[in-house]
């Protein structure tokens, strides 16, 4: 029975790496150019947008994701059928009592609920579902290796015309500046409709009146606006940052004027 | 070098329930209970929430679970009520007054009020423990030492709490919660960036970019720009950083680890407000719950009852 389950268990392992890493991103090839069975053809539909490397790439995270899922549990019990590691553990730690005050109910609901955040995390993983407040929590994973950095950065228009940057946390309170460039980018993908750009205007414009608000109360020290923009900008990055004042290429994504303040060209 | 089929998962359940059940005293959970909530409650005390009533409804994300239990995005005024409600009951789970429901109340507010800041396309995710840690400490006996309900309880004549294995498990899921959130950055970095991520230039584009457009907070200083001219040095902070990560769960097990791994891991959170300028205050709080507080009382109850007797043998 043991060695059954054993080969069997290795069977399956060898498999599921031989169809994760060598048939499937082979199969996606043939599905992004249409050549395979029609239910997986119809699953690829951004040709358009996207390479075929993406496709690979995001199935091989996944499977590399899942491969682990599987494979830590398997280890961990495979570690702990060694006699050798036991009585390792069993001198390094004294030996459960067994004798716990805690009720049998307590300790599976307790477990109960351990599992079922952890595997929330490992839906964000393996799936990308995002169920806050368990994550992933992949603050700064991806990789950007190339010395560019591109960002919507809101511009503050002086009533003389002047743009300066609203880098202070306080100005767009209660976005900080990542936040709001977090935002306006979300709002710009999430709409298909071609009013997106009245959108985006209409919340530079609820901006620019709180930031005046705000100013005129004395709850922050930033120069008087009379208008606002948003540019998509992008820098090749230096090493001491010294153009970080002055983007590479800009792009002006929505702008909005206090009444009296259109039409004014930035200097 | 085997043993009887379902003895190894026996043998597991067994470590892992002593791990979490093992009787111990209440100083520990009661002393990280009352450190804890008072630091989160100081924290949170000069942050207004009101302001996200107010923000403009088209940019309104919701995440998943707000959309499943339909929470709305309330108004300033209805937001002015909560946060002072949840600052008051972080309060009240300080000192120890109502201590279950009061963290009750405060874990189910830092649920929609962190939660609702990240409604607008972009999410944090450090705050999210501090409403899971509030849920932990509702969820079990952690009044009964460092409380007011503790004090009062004796002055009606019950008599002190006894060690416990209801002391033991809320700590062991703080550092299990801990353990996994590091472990987790730390299998996301290799998941997602690869080897690349420590061998590349990743960190020293990563450093450089923050001068150009700053995360939730500016960096301290520009030593990253110093950092990032060598790529020797980045490489190496970015290993390092990935090491302490997939490290960090050894901390639950060894007591050695715990001193190494602990500090360095409240260093690196120092080095990356330094030079990258995220602030992460929430992770850091939450390592109170490592500090060895029964040792601790244990040591000062020795001290005052060592001063009692010499003060009665010198009267003699």
């Amino acid at each position: 029975m043991r060695s059954f389950v054993i080969r069997t268990g290795l069977l399956l392992a060898v498999a599921w790496l031989g169809v994760a890493f060598v048939a499937a991103p082979r199969l996606i090839d043939r599905a992004y150019h249409g050549a395979s069975w029609e239910p997986l053809n119809q699953l690829i539909t951004g040709q358009d947008r996207f390479g075929v490397e993406y496709y690979q790439r995001r199935w091989l995270r996944f499977a590399a994701a899942a491969t682990a899922a599987m494979g830590a549990p398997c280890c961990l019990i495979a570690l702990t059928e060694s006699k050798r590691f036991r009585d390792w553990c069993d001198r390094r730690w004294p030996p459960p009592s067994g004798d716990y005050d805690v009720p049998a109910w307590k300790r599976a609901a307790i477990a109960l609920v351990a599992s079922i955040y952890v595997g929330a995390c490992a839906a964000h993983t393996l799936f990308g579902i995002e169920l806050w407040p368990a994550s992933a929590y992949q603050m700064y994973a991806r990789l950007r290796p190339e010395p560019v950095a591109d960002y919507w950065v809101v511009y503050g228009v002086t009533p003389g015309g002047v743009e300066t940057p609203l880098t202070q946390v306080e100005y767009l309170h209660p976005f900080d500046p990542f936040r709001a460039f977090g935002a306006l980018r979300r709002l710009w993908r999430d709409e298909g409709s071609p009013d997106r750009s009245e959108k985006l205007d209409a919340v530079c414009h609820g901006w620019l009146r709180r930031y005046e608000s705000r100013r005129k109360a004395r709850q922050h020290d930033g120069p008087e606006l009379g208008g606002l923009r948003v540019y998509a900008c992008s820098w090749t990055l230096m090493p001491d940052a010294a153009n970080a004042g002055s983007p590479d290429e800009r792009t002006l994504m929505a702008e909005a004027f206090l009444a009296g303040g259109e039409g004014k060209e930035p200097q | 070098m085997t043993s009887q089929p379902g003895s190894s998962w026996r043998w597991l359940t067994a470590r892992l329930q002593d791990f979490a059940f093992r009787p111990t005293s209440p100083e520990q959970l009661g002393a990280a209970r009352a450190a804890y909530c008072l630091l989160t409650f100081l924290f949170y005390l000069p942050t207004d929430f009101s302001p996200w009533g107010a923000v403009d409804p088209r940019l309104w994300r919701p995440l998943p679970v707000f959309e499943w239990l339909q929470l709305p995005q309330a108004s300033p005024t209805v937001l002015v009520v909560l946060q002072v409600a949840w600052k008051l009951a972080l309060l009240a789970a300080a000192v120890g007054w109502h201590t279950r429901v009061a963290a009750g109340l405060a874990s189910a507010l830092a649920f929609y009020l962190l939660g609702l800041t990240n409604c607008f396309g972009v999410i944090g995710h450090d705050r999210a423990i501090v409403g899971v840690i509030l849920f932990i400490l509702a969820a079990s006996r952690s009044g009964d030492a460092f409380s007011l309900d503790c004090w009062l309880r004796r002055g009606r004549g019950f008599s002190a709490p006894t060690a416990s294995g209801e002391y033991t498990w809320p700590v062991r899921a703080v550092w299990l919660l801990l353990a996994h959130l590091y472990f987790s950055a730390g299998v996301a970095k290799l998941s997602l960036g690869g080897w690349e991520w420590v061998f590349s230039d990743n960190l020293a584009y990563l450093l450089q970019r923050v001068h150009y457009y700053p995360a939730n907070a500016p960096p301290w200083t520009d030593w990253g720009l110093e950092a990032a001219r060598r790529l020797w040095l980045t490489r190496a902070l970015a290993g390092a950083t990935v090491l302490l990560e997939l490290g960090y769960p050894l901390a639950l097990v060894s007591v050695r680890a715990r001193w190494a791994l602990i500090p360095a891991a409240l260093a690196m959170h120092l080095g990356v407000r330094a030079i990258l300028g995220p602030t992460f205050e929430t992770l850091v709080i939450a390592h109170l719950f490592w500090i060895p507080w029964a040792r601790w009382t244990a040591l000062g109850t020795n001290a005052r009852r060592q001063g009692r007797r010499r003060s009665s043998e010198g009267a003699n």
